[in-house]
C-alpha cells in the first residue's frame, strides 16, 4: 500500500482500540506499523489530532525509536546481531558475508530488490551466536554456509 | 509418553520446532501416542534443542537433537543412543546450581497454571494476601534482595518508599527491556515461567498499594511477548488477575507494553517516558520513580528477575533466601555464560563464585579451544576482565571494587583472536547510536570517542590521554549508565590489550 | 540495560577543547592545539 492510498479514516479503528489506555501512543504506532508496514505521514496528523499532541511531538517519537519507519519496508528483512556476544562468535565476518552475498551497501539496501540487511543489537540468543532474524524467524549458531542455505531457500 | 521439546527462543532458533514436528510425525507413523510439551529451556543452551522424556527414573534428556535424529530416538525407545544425556537434573552443569528463581523454568509447561501451582506456584501470593503491606515489605527487606537490574538497590527499601507515598494511584512496572548483549535471563524466565513474574508483580502490588502493573517488554523478543500475553490472559480467565484476586477482594491488572528498539529505554526513567508515549529520554533524578514514576504517580520499577524472585521469598521466608550468597550480596543470581564458550547457558547460583570458575569450569572455556583473552561482565556497559582478574568473586561490591559492574550477570567470553581496540571502538559506537541525546557527555562524547579511538588506531598515541580524559568526563558527567558506564569497556580494553589500539598496520586499510 | 547505583552527576565539565572542537567547527586550520587536558570550565553542583 502506498502512502497516498491510505486515508485518515483508515487510522480511526486503530485509535479507537487504544486511545483509552494510559500512554497510548506507542501501542498506536505499533498497530499502525503492523497494519500498513510503516507509519505514513497522514497517520501522524491523525494521531496528533486525536491525542491532542503537536505533529512535531508525534514525529519526534516516531523518529526516536529504531523500530518505526516512515517509508514502506522491504519484502524481506535480514537482521544480523552485531552485539558483543555474537561478535565473539564471528558476527562481524557473517555480516560481511551477508552484505557481499546480497550485494548490500552499509545502508542496508540490497541491490537485489526487496531484501534489506539491518543491524540489530541483541536478540537474546547470546549463548548460541551468531544470531540472525530472517523475516521474523530467529536462527542461532549461524555460519556463512547456514546463512547461504537460508537465503537460497528464499530464492536469493 | 510425555516428551518435552523446549519452546524457548534459543531452542527454536536451533531447530526445536522442526524437532517437535518430526516427533509428532514419527509417533503418528508408528501409531504411538505421544504428548509433546513445549517447556521452557533448562538453560543448557549448548545442548539445545534438549529433548526430554518422562521415565520412571525421572526425566532423561537427549541433545542437541536435530529433526533427522528423531527416528533414531524412537528406534531405541528413547533409551540410550549417541545423544543420550541421562537424567537431566544430574548433568553437572545443572546439578551444581541452586535454582530458586528459575526453579520451574524448563520443568513445566509455561502456560499451565495447574502445573505452576503443582510446583509451588502461588503459595507466596496466598501468604502475601494474609499479610499487611508493611509485613510483606519487611519480609523482602530482611531477605536482602537487591535489584537484579544492575544497580543492586535494596528492593525492600524501594518498596517501602512507594508504600508510604500517598497517592490515589500507584503502579508496579516491570523492566523487561533486557537489551544487554550476553544477557538473556529475563527472556528465558518470561518464556519458561511467566506466571512467576505475574505472581511477583502481584505481591509487589499488595506490598505497595498498587493495583496496576505494566510490563515493558522489548520488541526483539517475539516469543517472550507471545508467551507473556497468553499467560496474562490465562491468569485473567482463572481469576488470578482482575478485580478479585483469588477471591480476596483485592484488584490487580497487568498491561503489557512493547518497546520499539531503543536500548536506552532499559534505563528506568527513559522506560517510564516511553511507557507514557514519549521519546525514551532519560529523566534526571530526583524525583525518584518511587515517588513520581509512571504518569507522575508513585511507582515500583523492578527488573524481571527481581520480581520473579519475590514469590520464592514469600513462600520460603526471608531467612531461607538470605542464607545464600556472600557479604552484602544475598541470595542467588542467574549467571548467563555466553559468547565464545563451550557450555553456554544460564547458571543460577548463590553469590560468591569466582569469575574464573564460571568461565573455565562451568562454561568449559572457549568454544574455539583457544585461550581466553577477556570476559565482558554485565552487558555492553560492563568492563572487560582478563584471566589475571579471574579470582574476583561474583557480588555487587566485589565487581564495583574491581572497576566493573555485575549488571544482569551476563558473561561474554572472547578468545585470543578478539581485537580489544575494535571492541572499545564498538562500545563508543554503540553509545553514540543508542544515546537518548539528553546529556552532552554521552551524546557528543561517544561520537568523539569513536573518532579518538580511530586516531589512536591510526598511530596517534598522543590521543590516548585524550581518550582517558574523555572517559572521565563521560563517567562523571552523564545522567545515566549509558554514557556513564561506556568508559568501562573502553578503558578496561585499553588496560588489557594496549597493543590492540596501536596496530598501525591495520590503520593503513 | 543496566541501571546505575550512584547519585546524579555532581560534577559537570563543559567542553574539552580539543575533543569538542570538531563539533563547534570553529578551530582555525593548522592552529596549535590547546593543552589537551585544559578545560574551559569545571563546575561543582
Amino acid at each position: 500500500m502506498t502512502d497516498t492510498a491510505i486515508r485518515a479514516t483508515d487510522i480511526d479503528p486503530i485509535l479507537a482500540d487504544h486511545i483509552a489506555r494510559p500512554g497510548p501512543l506507542l501501542p498506536i504506532l505499533h498497530a499502525v506499523q503492523q497494519a500498513f508496514g510503516f507509519i505514513p505521514e497522514i497517520a501522524i496528523t491523525r494521531i496528533a489530532e486525536a491525542l491532542n499532541l503537536g505533529r512535531a511531538e508525534v514525529h519526534g517519537v516516531v523518529s526516536f525509536y529504531h523500530d518505526f519507519r516512515s517509508t514502506p519496508g522491504s519484502a524481506h528483512v535480514l537482521r544480523i546481531c552485531r552485539a558483543e556476544a555474537c561478535q565473539a562468535q564471528g558476527a562481524v565476518a557473517l555480516e560481511e558475508f551477508a552484505r557481499a552475498r546480497l550485494d548490500a551497501g552499509s545502508d542496508g539496501q540490497a541491490a537485489a530488490e526487496g531484501m534489506a540487511v539491518e543491524a540489530v543489537y541483541c536478540l537474546g540468543l547470546c549463548a548460541c551466536g551468531p544470531a540472525v532474524q530472517l523475516d521474523g524467524v530467529l536462527h542461532g549458531r549461524v555460519d556463512s554456509a547456514r546463512l547461504d542455505r537460508l537465503l537460497a531457500e528464499l530464492g536469493r | 509418553m510425555r516428551v518435552y521439546v523446549p519452546g524457548d527462543a534459543a531452542a527454536r532458533a536451533l531447530g526445536a520446532d522442526a524437532v517437535a514436528a518430526a516427533i509428532a510425525a514419527e509417533a503418528a507413523a508408528r501409531g504411538e501416542t505421544v504428548e509433546i510439551v513445549r517447556n521452557g529451556s533448562r538453560g543448557m543452551i549448548w545442548l539445545e534443542p534438549l529433548v526430554e522424556v518422562e521415565t520412571e527414573a525421572g526425566r532423561t534428556g537427549f541433545g542437541p537433537v536435530a529433526a533427522p535424529d528423531v527416528p533414531g530416538l524412537f528406534a531405541c525407545d528413547f533409551n540410550g543412543g549417541p545423544l543420550a544425556l541421562g537424567p537431566v537434573e544430574d548433568i553437572p552443569f545443572f546439578a551444581r546450581q541452586t535454582r530458586l528463581t528459575f526453579a520451574r523454568c524448563g520443568l513445566i509447561d509455561p502456560l499451565s497454571l495447574a502445573e505452576y501451582e503443582a510446583q509451588g506456584g502461588l503459595t507466596g501470593l496466598r501468604r502475601a494476601l494474609t499479610m499487611s503491606a508493611a509485613d510483606i515489605v519487611t519480609e523482602i527487606t530482611e531477605s536482602g534482595l537487591r535489584g537484579r537490574g544492575g544497580a543492586g538497590f535494596p528492593t525492600g527499601i524501594k518498596w517501602n518508599t512507594v508504600r508510604q507515598a500517598e497517592a490515589a494511584q500507584k503502579y508496579v512496572v516491570c523492566n523487561a527491556d533486557e537489551g544487554d548483549s550476553g544477557n538473556f535471563a529475563d527472556r528465558m524466565l518470561i518464556e519458561g515461567d511467566p506466571f512467576c513474574l505475574i505472581e511477583g508483580m502481584m505481591i509487589a502490588g499488595l506490598a505497595t498499594g498498587a493495583d496496576t502493573g505494566f510490563v515493558y517488554l522489548r520488541s526483539e523478543y517475539p516469543d517472550a511477548i507471545r508467551v507473556l500475553q497468553r499467560a496474562v490472559a490465562l491468569a485473567r480467565d482463572a481469576g488470578l488477575l482482575g478485580t478479585d484476586v483469588l477471591g480476596s477482594g483485592r484488584a490487580f491488572e497487568i498491561d503489557i507494553r512493547i518497546g520499539a528498539g531503543a536500548y536506552v529505554c532499559g534505563e528506568e526513567t527513559a522506560l517510564l517516558n516511553s511507557l507514557e508515549g514519549k521519546r525514551g529520554v532519560v529523566r534526571a533524578k530526583p524525583p525518584l520513580p518511587a515517588l513520581q514514576g509512571a504518569f507522575g504517580q508513585p511507582t515500583v520499577i523492578n527488573n524481571v528477575i527481581t520480581l520473579a524472585t519475590v514469590p520464592v521469598i514469600l513462600d520460603r521466608g526471608a531467612a531461607f533466601y538470605r542464607d545464600f550468597g556472600l557479604g552484602r550480596s544475598r541470595g542467588t543470581i542467574p549467571v548467563q555464560v555466553a559468547g565464545n564458550v563451550k557450555q553456554g547457558g544460564l547458571f543460577e547460583i548463590g553469590f560468591g563464585l569466582p569469575l574464573g570458575e564460571l568461565v573455565t569450569q562451568i562454561g568449559g572455556g572457549t568454544a574455539s579451544g583457544r585461550p581466553v583473552k577477556a570476559v565482558q561482565v554485565g552487558g555492553p556497559l560492563g568492563a572487560y576482565f582478563a584471566p589475571d582478574q579471574f579470582d574476583i568473586t561474583l557480588g555487587y561490591e566485589e565487581f564495583d571494587g574491581a572497576g566493573g559492574l555485575i549488571g544482569h550477570a551476563g558473561l561474554v567470553v572472547f578468545d585470543d583472536s578478539a581485537d580489544m581496540g575494535a571492541l572499545a571502538r564498538f562500545a563508543m559506537e554503540f553509545c553514540a547510536i543508542e544515546s537518548c541525546g539528553k546529556c552532552t557527555p554521552c551524546r557528543i562524547g561517544a561520537q568523539r570517542g569513536v573518532e579518538t579511538i580511530d586516531r589512536i588506531r591510526a598511530g596517534d598515541s598522543a590521543a590516548i590521554p585524550l581518550l582517558t580524559d574523555l572517559c572521565d568526563t563521560m563517567k562523571n558527567g552523564s545522567l545515566c549508565a549509558l554514557g556513564g558506564f561506556t568508559p568501562y569497556p573502553v578503558l578496561s580494553a585499553l588496560r588489557i590489550a594496549p597493543e590492540d589500539f596501536t596496530r598501525t598496520d591495520e590503520a593503513a586499510e | 540495560m543496566t541501571q546505575v547505583a550512584r547519585h546524579p552527576p555532581r560534577r559537570l565539565r563543559f567542553i574539552l577543547p580539543e575533543i569538542f572542537r570538531g563539533s563547534r567547527g570553529n578551530a582555525p586550520a593548522g592552529a596549535e592545539p590547546p593543552a589537551p587536558l585544559a578545560r574551559i570550565a569545571e563546575f561543582q553542583i
